[in-house]
């Protein structure tokens, strides 16, 4: 197989910095890979696709010892619109990278700027459409797109040019379940055609299932590389890296055995060959809604009826929702993008005002006056506008003046805080310069010390690594433990299913569902409606007769008691998680 | 259905704002007529009624602070079929007899400054201040310019200095020709104001008669002339306020002969105590005969010389007082001799030191018309209250435009005053809210028009529109 | 806040839209030209409504209309009150009283608060002029692709690094107060309106508070966008712009509007010139007459 890309003892460093961000690198890409390439935060994955077609050292202005050659060329020595040809490279937020209005101008800009004749550029853009599977909106105004889309449309905008090789960096880390599977149906679609594949991505589950090669970095050094199935028997690898395995393989290693893919089903089959499982036969075990919102508490939130549009030409993106809260819950709001979670949020924020029906929090009217609400930003960098952690987090209190009586804890005073958020040591420090987890602790914190009653969060993992998301939902349960209530929106089946204890499900402004997850992720009705995905996980447990089980220690626990006392002594070995 | 409502709240809003600015921008500025229904102006009598109203546009409201004020020029034609008004914005308007705008024209960077109909109703002979201080000839029926000269040839324009030849005055006699004196006022590199004039006579078709001086400039301050109906005699006066250089027009009466512009006499009037200068400012003016010319000095001292230059009487209607220390005068201005009265007219009382100090009393004789016979003869005095603007005649009446009274400041006086010749009887008062600035009284008396400006009161309050109002006589009266 | 769509380009068949985005930002440049040079009301409204035909041809959505109104109405009305009540030359002839001036300490330490009627005409000339390169700006964003823009910039050997930043500024610039707005909903949410402050010091500190994420994420964003560009063979090393033939009917159209550009400026010079006394031409009496009334 033809080596495509080859880096030789490749180190860089950026303008300004001490220490490099690749350190020595080797590492050679065949024709036909798809190579998923991992690692934490700050390891330097992205800087390393971005060598690939010279934009780094050429545009980068930092250093580069070395060389990447791509098909036998070095890319320093050649411009990157030369590059651009053999290396297309795709970025994390599409709305960042379109330029033009239209899908099909977005398609030939690269095709323009290579000179070639219209005719030419036509056949390319439709073929490019073709395979992103766009080829419809061709004339379609970029504002028509959804995000899936719009990704979309940047693979076909670097694609028309026909490169051998299509470098993502983040592609779906923006993006819902469903624009994210199609996306990477796309991806595959293209690799099998021979196009090379280089995916940099957090959502390494979503990845993991179809490409071929895993590589993984830490700290500007690549720490392992190696075929895709080799993942399987070395789970541990990704464990120790800090990276999000997908929950068949994450359960099957807590089990200590090795599954033969990445589906439930593979690993179901993997356990009932291991182990003697005792199928549940009481059916559910879990209330139609959360334990907490009994009749003796009252509601925290109230929305009656609650209709709203932002333009009356268009259909209203909340039509009569009726819905309430307690205190003490924590409810997952989920569906597809335009459903009218962010809305619905908006409203118990007190953002915007309903054309009908009402909001209550505690028995008032929802406002933002009455400082009952706090809300976390979908783009929580945006929350972020002080100089300092210490002054961004207090900023709230100082203009806080009305204190109603709070449900929640609100004895969090600012130090409490800083320490519960684990951000005492960056007191002082430019909270933008933070990584991008502890810019979102800051932004919760900052949030929090507000001491608001009712805690919203909208879609608040978007982009962010397992560990960042485990961080989050530890600071959430303790938020509702003390007795404040949390509603957050998400794409993200597994972290709802772990962290929610209701969960609403909203399709076109109305409420189709608002249950307990395992419910909710049983009915597939529902799901199919709101283009939601079964959590693997409960998939397992049912294929297992397990019942509803939500987490992966739920599962692996159930497993490992039904064979206590079994003589299948080597496999009941687990490590601690 | 709320937010369609506030679509078409919002749409309608500007659709209204661009209409008031279309307005604003687009329509030139005034010229909207509208007629009278009764009773807009407070009447004395009723003899005469305001029929016609013409607004003139915005226009810079003054107030009592400074002796100038806003300017209008109204005219009938000899015919009294058509009405030419003038405004200080450089509007020029013809209106016909029921008050419709025949034409309308702009003077663009000059500024009206005077106006006359030629005798037989054809043409409109209107001046400007420009660069070019042009004299121009437009047809009455359809405003196009016949021909323009410019007086600049004559005495001369600094641009630099913004020094601009002007038309102070034009004149016609019965055959046509035509008589302006033109006027430019420039200020020396050593601090001197001074002036240059010259006078013109030109033809129906605008070809010069003659100038005068024939050579060079009278370095003097010329705003006035006269001449009589058949063109023989033409005089005017100077003035020379730069009293710190010797001028070579130094006299204050001059009479041109008529045809060839030929000096035939010139008299010096010795200036009277306190004053160190002689000054006219609307005289001298010649009888239609050319037998006598009246002159009224701005000292109080009105005059009647025959044409030969006799001076045939001299009163002082209105001399300097001198009151807890401070001389008090009503300026001296208008002098006229209509058949056989002459009449002259007194403004405001001013503090003889600065004009802009204040006066203890109002001076007996300001603010009015004091009428005589040629003889000298008292035969009647009109008080007019605000100072007398302009004054404008026929055989038998006398129409006053009554302005400001800088001193009791009492707006209640503007308006437009008829008195009969020559007993000063009052014919009829037509009040208007801000000082009416110019008048025109019809050959026959039968109409009367004015213009009224807006005055910004010291309280800041402002009243009076700039508009002209053409009145007419009580049928069968 | 309006979406970031509604500050983007549409892409419908008008017009508007067909014409090269040469010639739409030739004639923006000429008209932010006549913007400045033209003083004359008349002139400046009529160029002002044909900015809003150029809307009307351009068949906008009712929200883009709403925006252009909504932004039009409040510049023009706020130029004209706040002229009106600041105006400070002479002549000034006060047209409503806000406040006398024998109004308890406040009419006696402001001399009374007036509503000047030269502000009002001053204020609605400069409001024209404001509202038509509003107009016009929005005109040839909402029908323009950003991409034939930076193209165009281009074709003029304009520095790449200058038309991307022009560009990326454009293109930018809807996110920018779809954002801005973002951080001012999140400030109220933590008990702080950012708008119901009248200290100065405040408005500045908020200033500063909105644009620092702002900016943090706009830079972000423009290097992203610098690096796919540059990533699709567009860049400063890119030996030739691709272009459509500009029409040819336009480009006389360019010239024509060029020819009259320049013929306003040679004019205003020679009114210049007599309006500071240096040259006066009789024969041009004609020229400064139209002058006062068109320019």
């Amino acid at each position: 197989m033809k080596t495509i890309v080859t880096i030789k003892n490749m180190t860089f460093t950026y303008a300004g910095r001490q220490i490099p961000t690749l350190k020595d690198i080797n590492y050679t890409i065949q024709q036909g890979d798809f190579i998923l390439l991992t690692g934490t935060t700050g390891c330097g994955k992205s800087t390393l696709l971005k060598t690939l077609n010279g934009l780094i050292p050429q545009e980068s202005g930092g250093t580069m010892q070395g060389t990447v050659y791509v098909d036998g060329v070095a890319t320093h020595q050649i411009n990157i619109a030369d590059v651009s040809r053999l290396v297309g490279l795709v970025f994390q937020n599409p709305e960042d990278q379109i330029f033009s209005a239209t899908v099909e101008d977005e398609t030939a800009f690269v095709l323009e700027n290579m000179g070639l004749p219209e005719t030419e550029i036509r056949q390319a853009v439709s073929e490019a459409l073709d395979k992103v599977g766009l080829a419809d909106k061709r004339t379609a105004s970029i504002h028509a797109l959804s995000g899936g889309q719009k990704q979309r449309l940047a693979v076909a905008a670097v694609l028309a040019a026909k490169p051998e090789v299509l470098a993502l960096d983040e592609p779906i880390s923006q993006l819902d379940p469903v624009g994210a599977e199609s996306l990477l149906q796309v991806l595959t679609e293209l690799n099998r055609q021979g196009i090379t594949i280089i995916v940099v991505e957090h959502r390494l589950h979503e990845v993991l299932p179809v490409c071929s090669r895993i590589t993984i970095m830490d700290e500007g050094v690549i720490v392992w590389d190696g075929p895709a199935g080799a993942a399987l028997s070395e789970p541990d690898i990704f464990v120790r890296h800090g990276l999000r395995l997908p929950q068949p393989l994450e359960i099957c290693h807590a089990l200590g055995i090795v599954t033969v893919g990445y589906s439930a089903k593979e690993a179901v089959d993997v356990i009932r060959q291991n182990y003697k499982i005792n199928p549940v036969n009481s059916g559910f075990i879990y209330d139609s809604k959360s334990n907490i919102g009994s009749s003796k508490n009252q509601p925290s939130i109230q929305v009656n009826d609650l209709v709203f549009g932002y333009s009356e030409r268009d259909v209203p993106v909340l039509q009569g929702v009726d819905f309430t809260a307690f205190p003490g819950e924590v409810i997952a709001l989920m569906g597809t993008n335009g459903a009218g979670k962010s809305t619905l949020l908006q409203h118990i924020a007190g953002l915007v005002k309903p054309w009908q029906g009402n909001v209550l929090v505690h028995g008032l009217a929802a406002s933002i006056k009455t400082g009952l609400t706090g809300m976390v930003l979908q783009n929580s960098d945006l929350m972020l506008f002080n100089t300092t952690v210490a002054e961004e987090i207090s900023f709230g209190c100082r203009y806080n003046v009305q204190k109603v009586d709070r449900t929640a804890d609100a004895s969090d005073s600012l130090a409490g805080l800083l320490t519960d958020f684990d951000l005492i040591q960056y007191i002082e420090d430019f909270p933008l310069a933070l990584s991008r987890g502890q810019r979102l602790r800051v932004a919760i914190a900052s949030v929090l010390a507000c001491c608001p009653a009712v805690l919203l969060l909208d879609e608040p993992t978007t982009g962010q690594d397992i560990s960042h998301i485990r961080d989050i939902e530890v600071r959430i349960r303790h938020f509702a433990q003390a007795g404040g209530t949390v509603i957050f929106s998400t794409h993200d089946g597994e972290l709802a299913a772990r962290l929610a204890e209701r969960i609403v499900v909203m399709k076109r402004g109305e409420i189709i569902m608002d249950s307990h997850p395992a419910k909710v992720f049983c009915r597939h009705d529902i799901l199919q409606q709101a283009s939601l995905k079964v959590p693997p996980v409960i998939e397992m447990a049912g294929e297992l007769g397990l019942g509803p089980l939500l987490k992966v220690e739920e599962v692996v626990n159930y497993v490992r008691q039904s064979n206590v006392g079994s003589n299948n002594q080597k496999y009941c070995y687990a490590p601690d998680r | 259905m709320k937010k369609n409502l506030q679509n078409i709240i919002l749409i309608g809003f500007f659709l209204i704002t661009l209409y008031f600015l279309g307005k604003h921008s687009l329509l030139p500025d005034g010229g909207s007529v509208a007629a009278i229904s009764d009773g807009l102006a407070q009447q004395n009598t009723g003899l005469y009624q305001p029929v016609i109203t013409l607004d003139l546009g915005k226009v810079e409201v003054r107030d009592y602070q400074k002796m100038g004020f806003t300017r209008g020029y109204v005219k009938f034609s000899p015919n009294s079929k058509h009405l030419a008004a003038g405004t200080e914005t450089g509007d020029l308007y013809m209106l016909d007899t029921q008050g419709r705008v025949l034409w309308r024209k702009n003077a663009g960077v000059g500024r009206l400054s005077a106006m006359e109909f030629s005798p037989d109703n054809k043409w409109l002979y209107v001046g400007e201040v420009s660069p070019d201080g042009n004299i121009y000839c437009f047809g009455v029926e359809d405003g196009k310019e016949q021909w323009r000269r410019s007086s600049a040839v004559d005495i001369g324009v600094d641009i630099k200095k913004k020094s601009y030849p002007g038309i102070m005055r034009i004149v016609c006699d019965a055959q046509g020709f035509v008589y302006a004196v033109s006027q430019r006022r420039y200020r020396e590199s050593d601090g001197l104001s001074l002036y240059n004039s010259k006078i013109i006579s030109l033809s129906v078709q605008g070809s010069e008669r003659w100038v005068f001086p024939r050579q060079g400039v009278m370095d003097a301050w010329v705003n006035w002339l006269s001449v009589d109906m058949q063109g023989r005699h033409l005089v005017f006066g100077t003035a020379n306020f730069e009293t710190r250089k010797q001028h070579e027009y130094d006299n204050n009466l001059y009479r041109l002969d008529g045809k060839n512009g030929l000096l035939a006499w010139t008299e010096k009037i010795d200036p009277v105590s306190p004053y160190n200068r002689t000054i006219m400012r609307g005289s001298p003016n010649l009888s239609a005969d050319g037998k006598y010319l009246a002159a009224m000095t701005s000292d109080g001292r009105a005059f009647l010389y025959s044409t030969e230059g006799k001076k045939e009487w001299e009163y002082a209607l209105c001399l300097p007082k001198e009151i807890n220390g401070v001389y008090v005068n009503a300026v001296g201005r208008d002098g006229y001799v209509i058949g056989n009265n002459a009449i002259f007219a007194t403004i405001n009382t001013y503090n003889n030191a600065n004009w802009q100090l204040p006066t203890p009393v109002e001076h007996p004789s300001s603010n009015s018309v004091f009428i005589f016979d040629v003889q000298g003869r008292f035969a009647g005095k009109w008080q007019a209250g605000g100072s007398v603007e302009e004054l404008a005649y026929n055989d038998k009446l006398i129409a006053i435009g009554v302005g400001r009274n800088t001193k009791s400041k009492n707006a209640a006086v503007h308006g437009l005053t008829i008195i009969s010749l020559p007993d000063a009887k009052l014919i009829d008062h037509i009040s208007t809210t801000g000082p009416c600035m110019a008048v025109d009284i019809s050959k026959d008396g039968s109409q009367a028009a004015c213009i009224e400006t807006p005055l910004k009161l010291d309280n800041g309050q402002i009243i009076g529109r700039y508009q002209l109002i053409i009145l007419a006589k009580r049928k069968g009266e | 806040m309006y979406g970031r769509a509604m500050w983007e380009a549409t892409t419908k068949n008008t017009v508007m839209h067909r014409i090269d985005s040469r010639t739409k930002l030739v004639l923006l440049a000429f008209l932010s030209a006549g913007a400045i040079l033209i003083d004359s009301t008349i002139t400046l409204y009529l160029l002002f409504v044909a900015t809003l035909l150029g809307h009307l041809l351009a068949v906008h959505e009712i929200n883009r209309w709403r925006l252009l109104i909504l932004l039009i109405i409040f510049n023009i009305w706020g130029t004209m009150l706040s002229q009106s009540i600041f105006y400070n030359a002479v002549p000034k002839t006060p047209l409503f009283t806000i406040m006398p001036p024998d109004f308890p300490l406040l009419g006696r330490i402001t001399g009374g608060i007036y509503i000047y009627l030269e502000g009002l005409a001053y204020g609605a000339r400069q409001a024209l002029r404001s509202s038509m390169m509003l107009s016009v700006g929005l005109l040839v964003c909402w029908t323009t692709n950003t991409r034939d823009i930076l193209r165009s910039f281009l074709y003029w050997k304009m520095p790449y690094e200058l038309a991307f930043i022009n560009v990326t500024s454009l293109r930018f610039l809807p996110d920018i107060f779809y954002e801005a707005d973002a951080v001012m909903t999140a400030q109220r949410l933590r008990g702080y309106d950012p708008l119901k402050s009248i200290s100065i010091l405040r408005v500045i500190e908020v200033g500063r508070q909105t644009l620092l994420p702002v900016l943090a994420r706009s830079i972000r964003r423009a290097i992203t966008l610098a690096l796919s560009v540059e990533s699709r063979g567009f860049g400063r090393k890119q030996s030739s712009i691709y272009m459509e033939e500009w029409p040819l009917r336009e480009k006389i159209f360019v010239a024509c509007s060029l020819t009259v550009l320049l013929a306003v400026v040679a004019v205003k010079i020679i009114d210049w010139l007599s309006f500071n006394g240096l040259v006066y031409f009789t024969w041009f009496r004609g020229g400064y007459d139209m002058i006062r009334v068109w320019l």
